[in-house]
């Protein structure tokens, strides 16, 4: 801010030198004067220097800030949060929206404060001048004022909406690449290419529109300041006429209003930026200030208490839930699991297996009905509390870009002899044993150097080691083969016989030896019982035993058993 | 498959500032017309401007008799002639603005779509060991910088180059010797901005690529954000999220460190230059060969140079920017894509759907062998199943008949046309595959059965739906066939994903078929359920089925079981469960 206004003095001492010091003819103080805008110059030099210095590092560390909120508070949104704005949204705000930000502070706090400087010390001259030719400027400043508001107002709309379509675009990219394979095969790749050319000229459009709205600031302000200029020069014609001024100070009068004009000029490419910065602070915004979702709120916090045998370390009572808030996923379900016990849950797709994990964990709330944890409704527990007692390994599971040790420590700062033993138990240790490096082998994003099989037992190893109390499993052992996954059921067997387990499974094998298994369809339950109990009694299930564990009956279904799984 | 991430990162530091500029200038090239008018309104505007001060000269020099002497006529005509001068120039410089515009944005066009193609053109194993997020990253905001400065900044450029022309020869038409006092600091100018390109330029590189890397991170951490919840490890990733986040602005704010010279530097270079023409100015006036009026004209025409000066000293810092990502962008576009089908390749046409792998090798990392020695002659209409340990290479199998990689050594018979000499289209039309791994698209329900057959009708559609007993589900939906799969498919189970994906593979109707784990999410009664139209669609087709449950593929024609890249034992269930090796040890896991 020094460096400018030094720099605005530059003219001053100029217009001293021709109007003061040329008459005395004095060679030395001209080169005197000429000295000390020199020494001004370099002044101002090394003051921007430093301003630009600061500005940069005052935005670099704003914009991280930020982002630290920003991916913070998204680390913390409940899952029915993170449905409704899609995870390439909430990653767009935290890439493309802060990268917006971070140019306009830059360039804000580098330049607008700057042309802002240059702004005032060129109307103060321009009062210190002539305060009749000044009071143009003040007439100046309602229509300015009017069209600002104008374009604005239409302008951050449409910027609203450019920021959209990019959204749009860079889902189909995203698909895309998620679905080369696909795409390849079915040779759909020229209509990709044409997919995407519609969202890319979306954005292009919504571009050209916001940038057309915005354009018309520029003529309109220049205009009526070019006007003001021209009506200073009649009115200082006047004046001058009258001997209320000299020319001079006309002169310098209209060196200064160029010099609020050029400002103003700044300031307004300033707004193209400030009007994209808006739109994304916005976006920003809405994410930071999103309350607490309800089921986040824990009513009134209770203890939980030690594991009792007699009371059920899990219960769900008369439960229902509906994603959308329309017809219920599920409902109505009731059981009771006792600690040490294993519940299994079979059902077709779709029957609500999956939901019952996410209520249990609360990522969503029951609609009616109640789920106690140690006889307490899991609403008046802390989340530590619920998520301490939990191993989990969900459907397609999360395997992020770091070692296998880091995956399965997840941050927990496990011990070795820990993370070992979990990899014994969970079958991994052969496969992690032969990549390179072992523990240390580094994974890629989502695993994918790992066949389907590894992926599974490596997320196996990671609910394992932390010796939970109730152990889930979704679906996790499906792409093992039969050996590894009764190696796996034996071994969990032995080591957590104390651990309460939910297992989700497509394989009868895999649950046929828990104490109750809870048959699904369409979101109720059609029976719950033990294997034994459920031979005998529930018709579908016993199909798919019979089908899937085989018996004499099965050779006449002949080929129908013969395709994948 | 992860290796050589950081290969290409190895040259994003290239010397040659000319290739990137060759290359974007490519891009510049079709639109050269438009190109030029957008360069003469922006002439012709500048030139108008600059006769703004001449102008407004003028009328202080009407006015300057003084009291009672000024000439109003004078004054008036020329005041509202420089208005108008002054209101042309803006205005031309909106149609500027409004033309560039379009240019700009027929340009980005033309990129992001050559990056796209080029996305869905590179061979897997590109796309297997780059993070979706980085290539997003490219498409995204490194192009949008690009565009940002190859258009925009070009014009302002000119512009001001334009402005800093005419008041040169302004300048020189009113005093030669001034004029050269006034340019003595220009060699240095031009000496000091080429060595702060010099020193800037891989900050910049930089700061594009730690960017990258943070999106690659975010991206990646955001899909398991669940998952993080549940173990609560949502400080732990904050933590490993801030040392990523403290890279990205470190390099932001080294590159912006070393920018913030520019700016002032030439601020300071002007200055100096104004200070040096005050003086010599003032000395030449005091010799009596100078007038006061020609010094004011040639100190305004001066004051017009720093503005420019430094607009283009600013933008040298975008454009640092802007070619670093360029140069990713163009890294991007230059990576070979998928080989060429040879120009001897074939139709492969009315495919009766024998195939034979031949001593076929086959590694995705130099080194470590997937595949070895491979030998397969599989008849027309026959079942394969292959079974074997995870992790065994199965899913190569199945990457090489689709050509998804190639064989290092041997090759792959189709019908007896190696898989090499016919045209990749129409070897992968030949097969119908549904995979493990379900993928869907933002669209309606029925363009993702359609998806391999967008021409097929309504009835067709519902038939395989009914087939693959996904049509109850879909006609419950309000907008049964017409609703719309929103962004990752969220709104359907995994099951009825796979069953949407097996639908569209029923329509293919194509003579080979490939079902890698295709019911893995699939529980056992919907399969049950599904089986009638599995066993048609595998019926009189070359099938190749990956499967463990051993239950499910015993009436295959030929069982392969793969262990270690090898084919351990080949036959039918029967024979090789008389056999009593490694099937046989296998199958009898099954009901321990």
């Amino acid at each position: 801010m020094a460096g400018t206004i030094l720099e605005v003095v530059l003219p001053a001492i100029l217009a001293f030198i021709v109007d003061d010091i040329i008459p005395t003819e004095n060679k030395n103080r001209i080169i005197i004067w000429g000295l000390i805008m020199a020494l001004f110059s370099f002044g101002a030099w090394i003051l921007n220097v430093v301003a630009n210095r600061m500005a940069s590092r005052t935005s670099s560390l704003t914009i991280q800030n930020i982002r630290q909120d920003l991916f913070e508070r998204s680390m913390g949104l409940s899952a029915r949060q993170i449905d409704n704005i899609s995870v390439s949204s909430l990653e767009a705000r935290m890439t493309s929206d802060t990268y917006v930000i971070h140019r306009f502070l830059g360039a804000t706090l580098r330049m607008g404060i700057r042309s802002v400087m240059l702004f005032l010390g060129g109307v103060l001259f321009c009062f210190y001048l002539s305060w009749r030719l000044a009071l143009i400027l003040v007439v100046l400043v309602v229509p300015l004022g009017i069209v600002i508001r104008y374009v604005f107002s239409r302008v951050i709309r449409l910027f609203n909406d450019v920021q959209k379509k990019l959204d749009d675009m860079v889902q189909v990219i995203r698909e895309n690449i998620r679905g080369i394979r696909v795409s390849k095969a079915l040779d759909k790749t020229e209509y990709e290419k044409e997919r995407y050319l519609e969202s890319n000229k979306a954005v292009a459009q919504a571009e050209i529109k916001a940038t057309d709205q915005m354009a018309i600031m520029s003529p309109m302000v220049n205009t009526i300041l070019f006007t003001g200029l021209a009506a200073v020069i009649i009115l200082g014609a006047y004046l001058s006429n009258k001997g209320l001024i000299l020319t001079g100070t006309i002169m310098a009068f209209l060196s200064y209003f160029i010099q609020i004009t050029n400002s103003l000029m700044g300031l307004n490419r300033m707004f193209n930026i400030y009007n994209r910065a808006m739109a994304s602070s916005s976006r920003i915004e809405e994410i930071l200030t999103m309350p607490k979702d309800d089921n986040q709120v824990i009513e009134e916090v209770l203890e939980l208490p030690k594991a009792d045998k007699n009371i059920p370390e899990v219960e769900f009572r008369n439960v229902s839930f509906s994603y959308l808030g329309k017809s219920n996923n599920i409902s109505n379900i009731s059981f009771k699991v006792y600690p040490g016990q294993t519940l299994g849950i079979m059902g077709p797709t779709g029957s609500g297996k999956s939901t019952i994990i996410r209520l249990l964990l609360r990522q969503y709330d029951v609609s009616a009905g109640e789920i106690l944890i140690r006889g307490i409704n899991i609403k008046k527990l802390k989340r530590s509390d619920i998520n301490k007692m939990f191993g989990i390994v969900f459907q397609n599971d999360f395997i992020y870009r770091a070692t296998v040790r880091e995956n399965i420590d997840f941050g927990r700062n496990l011990s070795d002899e820990e993370i070992n033993t979990a990899t014994i138990h969970a079958q991994a240790m052969e496969f992690v044993g032969e990549k390179e490096g072992g523990l240390d082998f580094e994974l890629s994003s989502k695993g994918v150097n790992l066949s389907g099989g590894q992926k599974q037992r490596l997320l196996l190893s990671r609910a394992l080691a932390a010796k939970p109390e109730i152990l889930i499993l979704d679906d996790s052992s499906s792409a093992l083969d039969f050996k590894t996954d009764a190696k796996l059921r034996q071994a969990i067997k032995e080591n957590f016989s104390n651990t309460t387990s939910f297992i989700i499974a497509q394989r009868v094998s895999s649950v046929s030896h828990a104490e109750q298994i809870l048959v699904l369809e369409s979101g109720k339950m059609i029976a719950l019982g033990s294997h034994k109990e459920l031979l005998e009694s529930c018709e579908p299930y016993r199909e798919i035993a019979s089908l899937q564990l085989g018996d004499s009956k099965e050779d006449k279904k002949g080929k129908e058993v013969a395709y994948g799984n | 498959m992860v290796t050589n991430i950081d290969m290409e990162n190895k040259n994003s530091n290239p010397k040659n500032y000319g290739k990137i500029l060759k290359g974007l200038l490519g891009y510049i090239k079709p639109e050269w017309p438009m190109f030029s008018l957008a360069f003469l309104l922006v002439v012709v505007g500048n030139i108008l401007g600059l006769l703004g001060p001449r102008l407004s000269g003028e009328a202080i020099d009407a006015i300057s008799g003084g009291k009672g002497n000024v000439d109003f006529q004078v004054t008036i005509s020329k005041a509202l002639l420089m208005l108008g001068a002054y209101v042309s120039s803006a205005f031309l410089s909106y149609l500027m603005v409004r033309l560039v515009v379009r240019i700009s944005q027929r340009v980005i066009v033309q990129m992001r779509q050559d990056t796209f193609n080029k996305i869905v053109e590179l061979p897997l194993s590109y796309i297997d060991s780059h993070q979706a997020g980085d290539l997003v990253s490219r498409i995204s905001y490194d192009l949008d910088v690009v565009n940002q400065t190859l258009t925009h900044d070009l014009i302002q450029i000119s512009a001001s180059l334009i402005t800093v022309v005419g008041a040169l020869i302004m300048m020189f038409s009113i005093s030669v010797e001034l004029s050269l006092v006034f340019l003595i600091l220009v060699p240095a100018t031009v000496i000091f901005t080429v060595y702060r390109i010099k020193k800037t330029r891989p900050l910049f590189s930089a700061r594009s690529k730690k960017l990258g890397e943070l999106n690659g991170y975010v991206e990646e951490i955001l899909i398991g954000q669940k998952t993080i919840q549940a173990y609560e490890k949502e400080e732990y990733f904050s933590e490993q999220f801030r040392i990523r986040n403290e890279d990205s602005i470190d390099a932001y704010y080294k590159a912006d460190y070393q920018g913030s010279f520019n700016g002032p530097s030439v601020t300071l270079i002007t200055n100096l230059s104004l200070a040096l023409v005050a003086m010599f100015g003032a000395l030449l006036f005091l010799q009596g060969n100078f007038t006061i009026g020609y010094l004011a004209s040639f100190i305004l025409y001066s004051r017009r140079f720093s503005g420019p000066i430094n607009e283009i000293a600013a933008i040298f810092a975008e454009l640092q920017s802007a070619l670093s990502a360029a140069n990713r962008v163009l890294n991007l576009l230059e990576q070979p894509s998928e080989k060429l089908d040879k120009e001897s390749a074939h139709v492969l046409s009315d495919v009766k759907g024998k195939v034979e792998f031949r001593n076929v090798s086959f590694s995705y990392v130099e080194g470590i062998p997937i595949i070895k020695n491979f030998n397969l002659k599989v008849n027309p209409g026959s079942l394969t199943a292959i079974v074997g340990p995870t992790g065994a290479g199965k899913t190569t199998i199945i990457n090489l008949l689709m050509r998804f990689y190639d064989p290092q050594e041997g090759e792959i018979l189709i019908d007896g046309h190696s898989s090499l000499d016919v045209t990749r289209k129409s070897l992968r039309r030949s097969f119908a595959m549904v995979l493990q791994d379900t993928w869907l698209f933002k669209g309606t329900i029925r363009d993702n059965i359609a998806y391999g057959r967008p021409e097929a009708s309504l009835d067709d559609i519902k038939r395989v739906a009914r087939a693959a007993h996904i049509d109850e589900f879909i006609e419950s939906l309000p907008e049964g066939y017409d609703s719309i799969i929103d962004d990752d498919a969220s709104n359907l189970s995994q099951g009825q994903k796979q069953l949407l994906t097996i639908a569209r593979a029923m329509l293919l109707d194509a003579p080979m078929l490939i079902l890698d784990e295709a019911t893995s999410n699939v529980d056992s009664r919907t399969e049950i359920a599904i089986q009638d139209a599995m066993n048609k669609l595998i019926e009189g087709r070359t099938s190749f089925v990956i499967a463990h449950r051993l239950s499910t593929i015993r009436n295959a024609d030929n069982i392969l079981l793969i262990q270690n890249g090898q084919v351990e034992e080949q036959g039918t269930h029967e024979e090789l469960l008389n056999r009593n090796g490694a099937y046989a040890q296998l199958y009898r896991a099954q009901f321990s």
